[in-house]
């Protein structure tokens, strides 16, 4: 596994991350965003059962970020 | 009544399931689109890089759609489904080798991997076809978790087919 971003970030001064990173593609990161944010702005389910299953998937799949 | 068999509708079983939650519907149409018109993959390196994350995955309701704009050889889809990457040119065999590793081995995924993908379609490109083998992951485990059902379909232009979802 790669200790620094593969890609850097396409925001200047601003570190890799992946907001920054994925600014290279400003339409995908825009789409992303807007179908990210209905996710957690839905009340259909909880937001701490969402949470729990953020964490919990970010464990199992080994993502510290 | 279940997801799968609810509707007489003649819109798609992923769409008819999707549309259980609309409010998230049209903003995952959205994202998918924009995902498959970004300029900087070209057509037929993503429809290879989802054939081959299907392949992968063992789904067959994502591997029996066709994208109309892309045509694939019998013998191409023969060796996508099998994993022989040789028989594509340099730039192909490196998207493919991404959308090989990132379904069951991200963590597996090498700097020379990157970088090969990233001297042929540069680093916007790079970002680029990542999502969309990232995606077409979530797609693939989204599909066989629900069991929608495969059956070959060619669409106009992925992933709508006259607007609804493939």
């Amino acid at each position: 596994m790669s200790t620094s971003a593969r890609v850097p970030s396409a925001v200047p001064g601003e570190p890799a991350d992946f907001r920054t990173v994925m600014a290279h593609t400003p339409e995908i990161l825009g789409a992303f965003f807007d179908l990210y944010a209905a996710f957690w702005q839905s009340e259909v389910l909880p937001a701490q059962l969402k949470e729990l299953t953020r964490i919990r998937n970010a464990r199992v799949t080994d993502c510290g970020y | 009544m279940s997801f799968k068999d609810g509707s007489a509708s003649s819109l798609p079983q992923m769409e008819q399931m999707l549309n259980a939650r609309p409010e998230l519907l049209q903003k995952y149409k959205d994202f998918y689109t924009t995902l498959c018109r970004d300029p900087s993959v070209p057509d037929r390196l993503r429809e290879l890089c989802r054939l081959r994350v299907a392949a992968v995955h063992g789904c067959d309701a994502e591997w029996r759609l066709r994208d109309a704009r892309v045509p694939i050889s019998e013998d191409e889809l023969r060796h996508l489904r099998s994993g022989n990457a040789g028989a594509f040119t340099d730039s192909e065999q490196a998207a493919l080798s991404i959308a090989e590793t990132l379904p069951f081995g991200q963590h597996q995924l090498e700097d020379d991997q990157l970088s090969e993908v990233r001297r042929h379609i540069g680093e916007r490109g790079t970002v680029a076809l990542l999502t969309e083998c990232a995606f077409f992951d979530v797609v693939c485990r989204w599909k066989i978790s629900f069991e929608i059902e495969a059956r070959d379909r060619l669409v106009a232009e992925m992933p709508l087919d006259d607007g609804a979802l493939a």
